[in-house]
């Protein structure tokens, strides 16, 4: 690998909400072009520190350092698209911040890619849970980004809209070499796409573990006995920080 | 067209016809009018030019002091919503407003202005129709789902253009019922203001129709008000709620 730029980097962060301390000291870099993970918990301040790296909330104190004014674009947890828009108008709409609303030609291909070339005139309510993911997802490509940040985009979708849209996000990423910040609670997501995953274990704690993944992501499966190694080794993190039931074993019997 | 006033009311009216027309038969017309009767006085009314002329004059002061209500109702709610201290210190002026019975208002009127013509209906319509926009566009402004603007903002958006494509659109359907639920206080208000204190308008011709006893006028000039409201509550404001909630679910 050749020498490594950054994007991103948070420096010393720390925030809390009222008495709730949820980053302390948080370092963290993203390098360009790379995919990016932070796996975690709930709880673990991943969204925290999705919205301080972002820009979408400030810290109590340390600093965020970017490289060249990046372009930042973003995938929200749930799709945050204008009801009163069309698909293709809700790309639109961020597309003109840039200057970039005669990309016909990129809008096209952002929908034939994610399948939604016959719904560019839906309006969102037309589409499906799936659908307005897919679309959130190409919105944030139409702006040629420089540094994506995706929180939890595959939450509560189905398997194979999930597959679909990892695909999408690998070929886009691989193609484009834009940078992908990405959140997850799930583990075999991380695996598949990430290049590197921090693990974060609990509030406040910071990164528990740096995971580089050398493999070429179109060869990766979770089969793959070095990444079943890895996942182990992730559930063996998250199953120290469960608390241990064995004490209520005999209570357990008499009551039942 | 759709919505324009659904069958079954129609064969509601043809029954409340009915009873109206056995009922008229039996009483006396002072009473009572016949259908014929109240049809001939607003033959009368048309033909001499009164109902025209009078008709403007209470569509002249609605639209006048109901428009300044939105206006006024729109910038308070934005104010309010913006700034806490000035929603801390007015807000309750809005419900104190709000809760003071018309008579009142009406009473204030003739007091201030006198019996002048515009000016008393113009003011009732306006105290009364201003807290029922300002409390459905503020109610709107509340539940505005912020998590478009920062979204919008994430992506550098210009402000004017989050006014215009997130604050409107999403504000329009709070207007539109604000603008409905106020145009029927705005109209009962305005005739009533000109029953009490005016020498013109529909208001002043009930309130002479109803001095001289002619009750088939004051039938005649119900059903025009009657009419214009159902015109204006199921075409105008029908066809506007279809046009911004076109993206809407049915």
């Amino acid at each position: 690998m050749t020498e490594k730029n950054k994007i991103l980097e948070l420096k010393s962060i720390n925030k809390s909400y009222q008495k709730l301390r949820v980053l302390k000291d948080f370092n963290l870099e993203v390098n360009q072009g790379e995919i990016c993970c932070l796996l975690g918990p709930s709880g673990s301040g991943k969204t925290t520190i999705f919205r301080i790296a972002s820009g979408l909330e400030s810290a109590d104190s340390g600093r965020v350092e970017k490289n060249n004014d990046p372009r930042f674009a973003y995938v929200f947890q749930n799709p945050r698209l204008l009801p009163w828009k069309t698909a293709v108008e809700n790309l639109i709409f961020v597309q003109k911040n840039y200057g970039l609303e005669n990309e016909t030609k990129l809008r096209d291909l952002l929908f034939n890619l994610s399948g939604l070339e016959d719904f560019k005139d839906a309006y969102p309510h037309e589409l499906s849970g799936g659908m307005q993911q897919r679309l959130e997802l190409i919105r944030a490509f139409a702006v040629k980004p420089d540094l994506v940040f995706l929180d939890e985009p595959f939450k509560s979708l189905d398997m194979k809209t999930k597959v679909n849209l990892r695909k999408l996000i690998s070929l886009i990423q691989a193609e484009s070499g834009i940078t992908i910040f990405l959140i997850t609670h799930d583990p075999e997501e991380a695996l598949l796409l990430a290049d590197r995953i921090y693990i974060l274990a609990a509030e406040a704690e910071g990164i528990k573990k740096e995971i580089k993944i050398e493999k070429p992501r179109e060869k990766r499966k979770i089969a793959d006995p070095q990444l079943y190694q890895q996942l182990e080794n992730i559930m063996d993190i998250f199953t120290d920080l469960v608390s241990d039931l064995n004490y209520a074993v005999e209570d357990i019997r008499s009551l039942f | 067209m759709k919505n324009f006033i659904i069958k079954p009311f129609w064969f509601l009216l043809i029954i409340i016809f009915l009873i109206w027309d056995r009922g008229a038969a039996g009483l006396n017309s002072l009473i009572l009018p016949s259908i014929g009767d109240s049809y001939q006085a607003l033959k009368e009314i048309a033909i001499s030019g009164i109902l025209v002329k009078s008709f403007l004059i209470t569509l002249r002061r609605t639209i006048i002091a109901y428009g300044s209500a939105v206006v006024v109702g729109i910038i308070l709610a934005l104010l309010l919503h913006r700034f806490s201290l000035m929603r801390q210190t007015f807000r309750p002026l809005i419900t104190i407003i709000q809760a003071t019975p018309p008579v009142v208002w009406v009473s204030l009127a003739v007091v201030w202005f006198g019996v002048a013509d515009d000016l008393t209906p113009i003011f009732l319509i306006f105290i009364v129709s201003l807290p029922v926009i300002f409390v459905n566009i503020f109610q709107g402004l509340e539940e505005m789902n912020t998590d478009l603007i920062e979204m919008a903002e994430a992506y550098s958006t210009p402000r004017f253009r989050i006014l215009k494509e997130i604050y409107l659109p999403s504000l329009l359907p709070a207007l539109v019922s604000a603008l409905s639920i106020a145009f029927a206080f705005a109209w009962k208000s305005s005739v009533f203001a000109e029953f009490i204190a005016s020498s013109s308008g529909i208001g002043y011709q009930l309130s002479r129709a109803n001095s001289l006893m002619a009750t088939d006028r004051l039938f005649a000039w119900t059903i025009i008000l009657i009419l214009f409201m159902l015109f204006v509550e199921y075409y105008l404001l029908e066809k506007l709620k279809d046009y911004v909630s076109r993206w809407k679910n049915d």
